[in-house]
């Protein structure tokens, strides 16, 4: 017989328990249980299940609409010569694929692409570590430290671009004044400007963005690692760089895989900081394949070369997406 | 035990170090942004740090709020944002307790699969969407920005949620149960209330993901119905290059909402967005 | 008891949030809804006949978008264009525009209105020559020879400015501003070093060089805009292209497609000048400033940041930006002819300023009245006024607002008219992109100016071969 539901105070009252449970560090049960819960209630299962799985309906259809059709339509593109200003379209076949591979700005921005992932990544991982390490020091003033780190992540990028566009301008520009008042007003320049510097500048920004993230995530993933581990390895002798090396990185593996994954892929299809900030300029020094898609897009009309070009950029991540989890399937294995 | 102190003092001393260093890199710009939002023109100019004190102003800010429509765009971006908010809210909600309590065929596939569409470049997408938007009649459209954007936030937000929910014990939900509570009723009085921590970093997520916007707004934008600060910041900072206090004046108001919020949100924000990967041993 | 209690809060939570989202979905002001086509697919038909009399303003009210650059990126004052909206509300009190005037600068305003036009917004747009020609190709404006034919004010118009907007026999638009491109020069200073004038590219250099030295660097003697998608740059470009051929223009479009005609010779040319006007220590020009574009150039000369610069009558209205503006404008600026090289031409490029009327709009009688509006002797007047423009209309100098300081300037720009060349109808989006690359190769050193034009015309070839001009 199917009582009616309880009122709401006396939910919250079964709530509690269950919460105190849980803050009491019970852990949580599998899926089988509650397989097992149900036998043992006798209540049907099946009606469940298609409800549940009804409650990702919406989800899946707006994705399907707005984030799948668009990239069948898309890759469909890139196998014709849409353009802009022509009303015809034609299927050309991999005629585009072939005018990419002659294409010397595409291989171009492909090398800036995959540079500047994998140096972003690899800075903000090492850097994101030594935040982590400094903030779960048990210092005073560390509390406030860490409310305010993560302030950098919040704004929009167009503001995090103005800002630095700002400190990087000739004369007037932050970064030239300090340089002036410490005696190098030789090295005044428009930094973004700079056959040189403007690519480094442009992986300041993503580190500026991103570390704090990093840190923070790292400094939560580091705080679930259990202190007798640290305590028994003090015991048998290890340094603190044996400890970090031998117990740390080993316990906050699974938080460094997803950050390393979400930030590859943030980082190799991020536009908004180099065309904000470059355009991809000065002569392509700073163009990366968003970018330069965008260009083909927008300034040359030429739609479906540049969806070919999104195309490889799908086919890139699709491919380290696979090499990466078989390299952690082995690596969970061993 | 005077080596043990020595290499405390000396753990403490780099830890403070790191400290100062990342205060600087990480604050100082937006307090630079901030200072320059109040001074002249001719103050910006001369290249020092400090000017006399009278060539500090409000001007700047005057400027902004008489000679632009700034006040529509601030609440344009709002209004999207709240809009976003509320509705990526119900529909990752729902789906993260779908796939974290439920036994669904293909789940695994459909998790990889929603995770994965973080993969498909912006800039491939973003024709095909505008003609998806465009045949709905969604264009210059606050429902057509925001179906735009979902795309941006879903993925992440469906994700963040379900590793919440994961840690959450599955004895609450079945103790609803055997009271007789069905599904909605489930998530309303006992899932939500418990993972309001959650839902909140979810919610904060989603509302800066879509303040920030640049390039999905640009795409369904065409008169002052769906124009946002993002957009407006952006075709001002081209045309004003020069009026530095004024482009400033505008990055510290968009600025200010998020840190606003930022900070109401940032004692929850780690373990909101961080629920999914710390699986505790 | 609890059943219902839970239905009535899911029905208020339910009731909260659909009444939330369709509080913020309602249109604020009325505007134009769109039906929702596709990409531009097949030219629709040209329409026809269209009928000449106005609507009377007893229609009901109607909301317009009308986009263009002048509003938004303060090239018009913001206290003239708080004026305008007044005007208009009063002169048409049917007609009410939106207060947003499209994505700003003219590359981003074109690529959306090929975008976007088709949906019927804006009605009445704004551009440069340049997409006038793109979007007469694509069938996006309206042709408006009936209705202008039947404006009472038509006869005011200066010919060769509404000739360059006529196309294939058809007017599509109408012109409101219209300059050739010259030179400014600070009196005080060549006066200062003891220089003249210069009228060759060889003394432009010198000139220039010798402002650079004897300044410390404090003020270089020329500035020219490099920056790609720059909307100035390619205009500067084919200034000095124009010199170079004679007053011919890159392409031959007599045949109906376009064909290249610019030699390599040619471009060579004009790209050893920009990279001259960069090398040399002292150079011409500020190093620090290569890759940028108008944003730069304009307030650069009003701060005295540069001593001499190509420029258009456009410059007037940032008198209002600082006491150094307004004193090197009045006071210390000269308007004169650009420098020409070795045996070239005075020919410069002719600028004619356009508005459009959508052909997709759904009000086009609005649209019309707007435009009439917009281009009435008073409006254009003062719109032309506050920039620094020179009018379509002759009646249009007549009025107060060119009376006074602005007069020497108007002179000055208008004398340079009969040196105009109008660019000829070819889509020159992807062409100025590819002028401005070459351009920026030979400015940073990475392509020497032959090299430069040979790659540049191999660029145009292939757009030759996919028919895209």
């Amino acid at each position: 017989m199917r009582e009616t539901c309880p009122t709401f105070m006396k939910t919250r009252e079964r709530c509690a328990v269950g919460r105190a449970d849980f803050l009491r560090g019970q852990p949580p049960m599998s899926a089988d249980h509650t397989s097992q819960l149900r036998k043992r209630l006798r209540v049907p299962v099946i009606r469940e299940s298609r409800q549940g799985a009804l409650l990702l309906l919406p989800a899946l259809i707006i994705m399907a609409v707005f984030t799948v059709y668009p990239l069948l339509d898309g890759l469909w593109m890139a196998l014709t010569d849409q353009n802009l200003l022509r009303k015809t379209i034609d299927f050309i076949g991999l005629n585009n694929f072939a005018r990419m591979l002659s294409d010397n700005v595409f291989w171009l921005s492909l090398e800036h692409s995959i540079e500047l992932t994998s140096l972003v990544v690899l800075f903000q991982f090492a850097l994101g570590l030594v935040l982590a390490w400094a903030m779960s020091q048990n210092l005073p003033g560390m509390t406030l430290f860490k409310s305010i780190i993560m302030a950098s992540w919040v704004i929009p990028v167009a503001a995090t671009v103005t800002m630095f566009k700002f400190m990087a301008q000739p004369d007037i520009g932050f970064i030239n004044i300090v340089l002036k008042a410490l005696g190098f007003s030789n090295l005044n320049r428009y930094w973004l400007g700079d056959l040189t510097f403007a690519f480094p500048f442009i992986m300041l920004l993503h580190l500026w963005r991103n570390v704090p993230f990093y840190g923070i995530a790292f400094l939560a993933a580091m705080q679930a690692i259990p202190k007798t581990y640290y305590e028994a390895a003090e015991i048998d002798g290890a340094n603190a760089w044996a400890r970090f090396r031998y117990i740390t990185l080993p316990g906050i593996r699974n938080m460094i895989t997803v950050m390393v994954t979400i930030h590859v892929l943030w980082t190799f299809n991020n536009f908004d900081f180099v065309w904000l900030a470059t355009g991809g300029g000065p002569v392509n020094v700073t163009d990366v394949l968003p970018t330069y898609i965008y260009r083909q897009s927008w300034s040359n009309y030429d739609l479906g070369y540049a969806a070919s070009m999104g195309t490889v950029m799908l086919v890139i991540l699709m491919i380290y997406f696979v090499v990466y989890m078989r390299v952690l399937e082995g690596q969970a294995r061993s | 035990m005077a080596g043990r102190s020595a290499s405390r003092i000396r753990t403490a001393l780099m830890a403070y170090l790191v400290v100062i260093v990342s205060v600087i890199f990480f604050i100082s710009p937006m307090l630079w942004i901030g200072y320059t939002s109040f001074r002249t023109q001719g103050s910006i100019f001369s290249g020092q740090i400090v000017s006399p004190s009278k060539e500090y102003t409000l001007q700047n800010y005057v400027t902004i709020f008489s000679e632009t429509d700034f006040p529509l765009y601030f609440w344009n971006s709002l209004r999207i944002g709240v809009v976003i908010t509320l509705f990526s809210l119900f529909v990752s909600i729902i789906g993260a307790y779908s796939l974290s309590r439920f036994n669904i065929r293909w789940k695994n596939a459909l998790i990889i699969g929603i995770f994965s569409t973080q993969m498909f470049p912006q800039v491939l997408l973003i024709i095909p969407m505008y003609l998806v938007i465009v045949d709905l009649g969604l264009l210059d459209r606050v429902i057509g920005v925001v179906l735009g954007q979902l795309i941006l936030i879903l993925p992440f937000q469906i994700w963040m949620l379900k590793g919440y929910f994961d840690n959450l014990p599955l004895d609450l939900d079945d103790a609803a149960r055997i009271d007789g509570c069905n599904i909605a009723e489930r998530l309303l009085y006992v899932i939500i209330p418990i993972a309001m921590p959650g839902i909140s970093v979810a919610a904060f997520y989603s509302f800066v993901v879509s303040w920030g916007d640049y390039l999905i707004v640009s795409i369904i934008n065409q008169t002052s119905r769906t124009a946002t600060l993002t957009l407006v910041m952006q075709r001002l900072s081209a045309s004003l290059l020069i009026r530095w206090g004024e482009v400033a004046a505008v990055t510290v108001l968009t600025i200010v909402p998020t840190i606003l919020l930022f900070s109401f949100i940032q004692g929850r924000l780690v373990a909101g967005l961080t629920a999914g990967a710390i699986r505790e041993e | 008891m609890n059943k219902k209690r839970t239905r009535r809060e899911f029905m208020r939570w339910s009731a909260l949030a659909i009444g939330g989202t369709l509080a913020a979905c309602a249109p604020t002001p009325p505007s134009p809804t769109a039906a929702p086509p596709t990409l531009p697919t097949a030219p629709t038909a040209v329409p026809t006949a269209v009928p000449p009399t106005v609507v009377p303003t007893t229609a009901p009210p109607v909301t317009l978008s009308f986009w263009n650059m002048p509003f938004v990126t303060q090239e018009v004052s913001a206290n003239y264009v708080k004026q305008w909206q007044t005007a208009e509300a009063q002169a048409l009190p049917n007609v009410k525009v939106d207060p947003f005037y499209g994505p700003g600068d003219y590359g981003p305003l074109r690529t959306k209105y090929l975008l976007q036009a088709n949906s019927g917004t804006p009605d009445v747009v704004e551009g440069l020559l340049e997409d006038i020609a793109v979007y007469v190709k694509q069938g996006l404006v309206e042709p408006l020879d009936d209705r202008f034919n039947a404006w009472a004010d038509k006869s005011q118009f200066v010919q060769a400015t509404v000739s360059p907007l006529t196309i294939n026999g058809k007017l599509y638009a109408i012109p409101y501003n219209t300059n050739a491109r010259g030179m400014v020069y600070r009196k005080d200073v060549l006066a200062q070093y003891g220089l003249s004038v210069p009228a060759t590219w060889d003394d432009l250099l010198k000139t220039a060089q010798t402002i650079t030295q004897k300044s410390n660097k404090q003020m270089f003697g020329f500035y020219v805009c490099t920056l790609v998608g720059d909307p100035r740059a390619p205009q500067e470009f084919i200034s000095w292209y124009f010199q170079v051929s004679g007053g011919k223009d890159m392409f031959d479009t007599s045949s109906g497609t376009p064909t290249l005609v610019a030699t390599a010779d040619q471009l060579e040319q004009v790209l050893t000048l920009y990279h001259d006007l960069f090398t040399g220590n002292p150079s011409a020009c500020d190093p620090n400033q290569r890759g940028t574009g108008w944003p730069v150039e304009d307030p650069g000369y009003a701060a005295g940041k540069w001593a001499m610069a190509p420029m258009g009558p456009w410059l007037w209205g940032r008198r209002s930006e600082s006491d150094t503006a307004k004193d090197i404008l009045t006071n210390k600026t000269v308007i004169t002819q650009l420098p020409i090289p070795q045996g070239g031409t005075h020919s410069t490029y002719l600028e004619v300023k356009p508005i459009a009327m959508n052909s997709a709009s759904k009000y086009k009688d609005a649209a019309w009245q707007l435009m009439e509006f917009i281009c009435s002797k008073d409006e254009m007047g003062m719109w032309d006024a506050d920039s620094g423009g020179i009018p379509a209309r002759t009646d249009s100098l007549t009025i107060d607002a060119f009376k006074g300081d602005i007069a020497f300037w108007v002179q000055g720009f208008g004398a340079l008219l009969s040196q105009g060349v109008p660019i000829s109808v070819v889509n020159w989006g992807p062409v100025n992109t590819a002028n401005m690359q070459a351009v920026n190769y030979v400015v940073y050193g990475q392509k020497s100016p032959k090299d430069a034009a040979t790659w540049l015309i191999d660029q145009i070839h292939g757009m030759e071969k996919a028919k895209t001009l």
